[in-house]
């Protein structure tokens, strides 16, 4: 784990000496501050739920945007292959690559901090408990779109690509459930699968442990489907 | 090369050896994955951080739930516009299943499925329906109280009644006026009771199963005979609510006397009283009491209060009697008041005043004493928290009913802010323009320094 933690970290630098880091943030803040300052103005009601529903669908973009180069770009400038015959395991390039794309994101997600800090400073009263909860259920929904970024980004060289089909991914899962209504026989499940149907009970206040269970599977999975496929370049 | 050695040759590569394991790995760990997912739907856990625990079912629902003893199946039914109610009511459902598994839900949308639609005589969107055998109920609401009462609706087997005494000037349940009791009857009628007015003169007997007689406030006196017949009904195990202001003449003076209870002639006064006037005392403190236990803190107002002496140092021992209502500290019981004026003397009592009682007697009947039929008024239930849930317990803990007591109906906090129009424009400006420029402008000088 310590290798990935060394990866983790030259991967951060990375982001940091690029500006896509940086446009990437700032978009994203622009966008959580419209909507955070439009729901509160509109609505003058001392609550983030609001906010968290509506953030949630610019992981769509955001999530594509962080991973895509993560393996692709070593794939296509050729560093893949160094770093596959240095004493590194597989799943530790990809755990160190995706840790560092979710620490870039966590330094996002610090910086809407100040939201909640605007709420109490003007004297709002809000429920902190959803406010933890819909953090809580940001990370854990962003994990599980992160790790497939990764995964989209370990099966192709060409960043793009790689963008291109993790937003397709995330985008069919987030609207799976509507395929619900043309089949009844496979509503629950089709509902179960959708990524955003976990959401709701986070940023309405409440943790559920199959929404947690949800969100860390399909991380899991994402990330083990990414080191299967950089391991199978060894043998290709 | 034969086709059986050229497979053999083929599965034989070390690429397509690594890919079937690879593969059978892959689908191993997802299988995995979904085993645990499997079973943390089953296992239904949920924990809930809001402040009012709006996710959690109250412990009245709780105790119903676990004493079904027959299936009870919900039947929700929702179009596709309605899916953020139809995920409330499913997110609801999910905590009701948690508890009881004779609880089954399933939801039905109109638009796709008519014939079972019209089977169940839906005529709108967002109807959910509770089946038990034979009985059914539809409501039109997915709070806990609706949900919980349906449910008790359809898995009672006879309705309890609650008979109003009239014919001697007593607060009647018909009227709209502040001085009346419609609103109690519809807030019974709410908890699946049925509420009906009683002539003691017509009906000289009170079937004893499943009925609360209320006698509010009469201002005549009770024919002897009217009286013996609630006595009667009373010995035999009835349930029975009396409430009575000052003023008005003491009534069941007798049936008071045996269970060691006598009217006192005063008024209760509290100069601190919450709602300012002291005639209206305010409770806040309860006495720990089936009726009173979850009631601690919400304030109760009452009017024109008499408070409740005891006739002994002990009370009879066949009954046992429970203090329920007492006035503050700061309260006196004045005894000299006369046409709206009220003098207290040195004389009089201090608070704590008892006030009512509750009282179980040797044949396991209930009954209920309160010396105030104001807080039970139109014009008193609904301007404080716990009036409403007061009365409502009083009645269920006579009818026995202690699964019905108080499913409480979640009042919406008040979150508002009020943001002057700068203050607005500053937090619009700061996360619009402050912090993402705050990157940008990082990311131009990272790029202008590597350049």
């Amino acid at each position: 784990m310590r290798t990935a933690l060394v990866i983790a970290r030259r991967e951060i630098l990375a982001y940091f000496i690029s500006p896509i880091a940086y446009l990437v943030s700032a978009m994203f803040l622009l966008i959580s501050g419209f909507l955070f300052s439009l729901i509160l103005i509109q609505s003058q009601q001392a609550s983030m739920d609001g906010l968290f529903l509506n953030v949630t669908v610019v992981l769509i973009f955001i999530a594509p945007l962080l991973t895509m180069r993560l393996l692709a770009d070593e794939q296509k400038s050729g560093t893949l292959e160094i770093l596959l015959t240095a004493p590194v395991r597989d799943w530790e390039v990809v755990v160190g690559k995706y840790l560092a794309a979710m620490a870039l994101f966590g330094i996002m997600l610090l910086c809407t901090l100040y939201y909640p800090i605007i709420l109490w400073r003007i004297g709002g009263n809000p429920d902190w408990g959803p406010v933890l909860t819909g953090y809580l259920g940001i990370i854990l929904l962003s994990s599980a779109m992160f790790a497939i970024g990764t995964f989209t980004s370990s099966v192709t060289e060409n960043q793009i690509v790689a963008a291109v089909l993790g937003f397709g991914i995330l985008l069919l899962l987030w609207l799976i459930d509507a395929a619900g209504n043309l089949a009844t026989e496979a509503t629950d499940v089709l509902r179960y699968i959708s990524l955003p149907s976990h959401y709701n009970d986070f940023a309405r206040g409440a943790i559920t442990i199959e929404d947690v269970v949800y969100y860390l599977s399909v991380t899991f999975v994402a990330l083990f489907l990414a080191t299967r496929s950089l391991e199978s370049r060894r043998y290709r | 090369m034969s086709f059986l050695q050229r497979i053999q040759t083929t599965l034989g590569l070390r690429g397509v050896r690594y890919g079937a394991n690879a593969s059978a790995m892959s689908i191993l760990f997802i299988a995995i994955m979904v085993l645990c997912n499997i079973l943390a739907v089953r296992f239904h856990t949920r924990y809930d951080f809001t402040a009012q625990k709006e996710f959690s079912l109250s412990q009245q629902t709780t105790q119903i739930l676990q004493s079904l003893n027959q299936p009870i199946e919900i039947i929700g039914f929702y179009n596709g516009q309605d899916a953020a109610l139809q995920a409330d009511l499913e997110s609801r459902l999910k905590e009701y299943r948690a508890v009881s598994p004779q609880i089954t839900y399933r939801f039905v949308d109109p638009d796709r499925d008519p014939v079972a639609a019209s089977a169940e005589n839906i005529t709108t969107y967002g109807t959910v329906v509770f089946k038990s055998g034979e009985r059914r109920q539809a409501i039109n609401a997915i709070d806990e109280k609706d949900i919980t009462g349906a449910i008790l609706k359809v898995s009672a087997t006879t309705k309890t009644k609650v008979y109003f005494v009239t014919g001697h000037r007593e607060r009647t349940i018909d009227t709209t006026d502040p001085t009346g009791l419609g609103d109690v009857k519809q807030l019974l009628e709410a908890d699946n009771l049925v509420v009906e007015p009683l002539n003691l003169v017509i009906s000289a007997t009170i079937p004893l199963e499943n009925t609360v007689v209320v006698l509010a406030d009469p201002l005549d006196p009770l024919q002897p005979a009217e009286e013996a017949t609630l006595q009667q009904f009373i010995d035999q195990g009835g349930r029975f609510v009396l409430l009575s202001n000052t003023l008005s003449p003491a009534p069941m003076v007798g049936a008071m006397a045996q269970w060691g209870l006598r009217w006192n002639n005063d008024i209760v006064l509290d100069q601190q009283s919450q709602v300012g006037n002291p005639v209206a005392p305010a409770v806040l403190d309860y006495p720990y009491t089936d009726i009173t236990k979850d009631l601690t803190g919400q304030a109760s107002v009452f009017n024109s209060v008499r408070t409740i002496g005891t006739t002994g140092d002990e009370f009879p021992p066949e009954y046992t009697v429970y203090e329920l209502l007492r006035s503050s500290e700061n309260s006196v019981a004045a005894t000299k008041f006369d046409a709206g004026k009220v003098e207290t003397q040195d004389s009089d009592a201090k608070g704590p005043l008892t006030f009512g009682y509750a009282i179980e007697t040797p044949a396991k009947g209930r009954v209920v004493v309160v010396g105030d039929v104001d807080f039970a008024t139109n014009g008193f239930l609904k301007v404080t928290q716990a009036n409403a849930p007061l009365f409502r317990n009083m009645i269920a803990w006579a009818a026995a009913q202690e699964e019905l007591i108080s499913v409480p109906s979640l009042e919406p906090v008040d979150r508002q802010v009020f943001m002057t129009e700068s203050q607005a424009s500053i937090i619009f400006y700061s996360c619009v323009v402050g912090l993402p420029l705050l990157f940008l402008l990082t990311g131009i000088a990272v790029w202008w320094r590597r350049r």
